[in-house]
């Protein structure tokens, strides 16, 4: 399992990345950035299905909990409605879930890519050894580089940055945190039920506490994909449904595209 | 409340998957290797819990260790082979200090540090000790009292053992340069660039400087001119260092293979296919060479003919060189294991794992 893994998915986004490096002028930290946006282009279907299953089922939410309160008793009954719903929608209950499990092996495939593409210990440089491609398509041509190994190692510093390691000044941390409440506040789904909504907030500010301080302990390389991933989700985000609830915080971010885009295409009740 | 609930069952998988990067992305401290030298009956040799261990080469049993047992703290990774010089063992460690101890009793004579970790081994020669370090540099010590007597920077890291013959010192750095200096006061004499890092030491005989690099090829250079007299190209990495015996250069490749290079032309007089990585040098001692893999097998073989003379698998991971003396080849495996074989058959004379005693 875990050789068709290394063969299939981390070797090629590994080569991949050391290949952009050296088309990129060597500097590991553009790579990581333009590595992360390409990724995410690749993956755009999935992330679009994703978004567009979640926004479809933010337009439900009113008729939901009006089930909830007609069907309060009788759980089969409401369970029975609420399928039905869905299915008259067209929407699929585990419509965000499945495109989430899809992109799961590309993010480890990534995050593998960069903590084994700077190596600094022996161990570390003998498994980056059994993965690095001795040939690389076209990067002669691109790069004037003779194999993927000529490049090892990388130089890993960018900005102030030494990509191998934790960011000193705890900047990345903070930029994680920040980007990722931002697309938690953006994709989250309004409710009339205080309860819901106190669960929904806690858990906005529990997953970029989360990671934000995954950042503070590993290589900043990973914190630079982690803030360049949730700048993308919010560009994406934006284009799909708007602020969201962003514009709640942020009262001068006004009405946006995506509120007005969805008040056009709410159901009629 | 459904859409809740999707919420919450995805946090809980991106919290699974955050715990999984989290421990992929700090690999362990105590991942390191370490070889032993043998010396008046006794093997000495580092471990992954950052010990240096003396021991009964005749029986595995512990004569002292370093740090005491009673300090619980270790001293860093050990990655390298400790160089035996005189009545002192010198040692360097991943925390950045080279370590000089009594051979007698463990105890520290002194320690230097340096800005970077030690991964190499130190070589000693002519009153002095020289090693490298992560921080770019080559340093030279006083080997009686550890006072610096020179350093140089190079351009990265230096992993390999220096060379010294001649009164100049041969050493590689990932900066993909093979540096000549002089051992007396760290003048750089030359230098010569290669197209990959060099992350392991280089060879010196009759005049030619011979290495390796991750470039995947050998090469051997002039030690006067530094002009290149030939080069081999393998599948992959070189990262052992080459070993130069009766005009003979053997060095190991990361593409499982140990190649065997005419000294004078580069011309490949044999090569053994050794079914998993050679990363280390090879011994040749007693008229057998010996030759470890990362798969964890040691071969003996004939040094001119390569013909396998026996194999044994004694444990898993063998990444360092293996140490001969008195009929014994000495193993050092990934996990601080250590097996006494013996050098005529390869059948296993005992077995000890010094840290988990």
């Amino acid at each position: 399992m875990s050789q068709l893994w290394n063969t299939f998915i981390f070797s090629p986004m590994l080569n991949f990345l050391l290949a952009l490096y050296a088309v990129i002028g060597r500097n590991f930290g553009l790579s990581i950035i333009v590595f992360t946006v390409l990724v995410r282009l690749v993956t755009l279907p999935i992330q679009t299905q994703q978004m567009q299953s979640a926004r479809k089922s933010q337009e439900l939410q009113p008729q939901l909990q009006e089930l909830q309160r007609k069907y309060r008793n009788d759980r089969e009954k409401l369970a029975e409605e609420q399928m039905k719903l869905y299915r008259e929608a067209g929407v699929s209950p585990l419509g965000c879930l499945v495109p989430t499990l899809i992109q799961f092996p590309i993010w480890i495939g990534l995050y593998q890519s960069i903590i084994h593409a700077l190596p600094d210990t022996p161990m570390a440089l003998l498994n980056l050894g059994r993965y690095v491609y001795e040939q690389f398509p076209l990067l002669s041509s691109l790069a004037s580089v003779g194999n993927l190994s000529s490049l090892i190692p990388l130089n890993n510093r960018f900005l102030w940055l030494n990509l191998a390691r934790p960011d000193p000044y705890y900047v990345l941390p903070i930029l994680t945190v920040a980007t990722m409440w931002v697309q938690q506040k953006m994709m989250a789904t309004p409710s009339t039920d205080p309860q819901a909504q106190a669960m929904s907030q806690s858990m906005e500010l529990m997953m970029p506490m989360m990671f934000g301080f995954i950042t503070l302990q590993v290589a900043s390389g990973l914190g630079l994909y982690f803030v360049a991933t949730n700048v993308f989700g919010i560009v994406m985000q934006y284009f799909v449904s708007g602020w969201g609830t962003l514009s709640e915080v942020f009262p001068q971010l006004g009405g946006s595209r995506g509120q007005a885009k969805g008040k056009k295409n709410a159901p009629k009740r | 409340m459904k859409g809740l609930s999707l919420r919450i069952t995805l946090l809980l998988m991106l919290l699974i998957v955050a715990g999984l990067l989290s421990s992929c992305a700090t690999a362990p401290a105590s991942q390191s290797w370490s070889g032993g030298s043998v010396a008046d009956g006794i093997l000495y040799v580092g471990s992954q819990v950052g010990r240096v261990f003396a021991l009964d080469a005749a029986n595995g049993a512990e004569v002292w260790q370093y740090p005491p047992a009673a300090d619980r703290a270790g001293i860093g990774g050990l990655w390298g082979t400790p160089a035996l010089a005189g009545a002192t063992l010198y040692v360097g460690s991943d925390n950045g200090q080279l370590y000089a101890l009594d051979v007698n009793t463990g105890s520290q004579r002194w320690t230097v540090s340096t800005d970077g970790g030690i991964v190499g081994d130190a070589v000693v020669a002519e009153g002095k000790v020289f090693f490298g370090s992560r921080d770019h540099k080559v340093y030279a010590l006083d080997a009686e009292n550890g006072r610096k007597v020179w350093e140089f920077e190079t351009g990265n890291w230096v992993w390999g053992r220096p060379a010294v013959a001649d009164g100049k010192i041969y050493v590689g750095s990932f900066d993909g340069t093979m540096y000549c200096l002089n051992a007396d006061d760290g003048a750089r004499a030359w230098a010569f660039t290669v197209g990959g890092a060099i992350a392991g030491g280089p060879a010196v005989s009759n005049g030619k400087v011979f290495f390796g690099s991750l470039d995947g090829k050998v090469y051997a250079v002039d030690a006067a001119s530094a002009s290149k007299v030939w080069e081999f190209e393998g599948e992959r990495w070189f990262w052992g260092t080459p070993v130069v015996f009766d005009g003979i250069v053997y060095v190991g490749s990361l593409d499982e293979t140990l190649y065997a290079l005419d000294a004078e032309s580069g011309g490949v007089r044999w090569s053994f296919s050794a079914g998993g990585i050679v990363r280390a040098a090879v011994t040749i001692a007693e008229g057998q060479l010996y030759v470890g893999t990362e798969k964890g097998t040691i071969y003996a073989l004939d040094p001119a003919s390569g013909q396998q003379l026996w194999q044994a698998a004694p444990g898993k991971g063998i990444l360092t060189t293996p140490a001969v003396a008195d009929g014994t080849v000495y193993v050092s495996t990934f996990g601080d294991a250590l097996y006494a074989l013996d050098a005529a058959s390869g059948v296993q004379r005992w077995t000890v794992t010094p840290s988990k005693r």
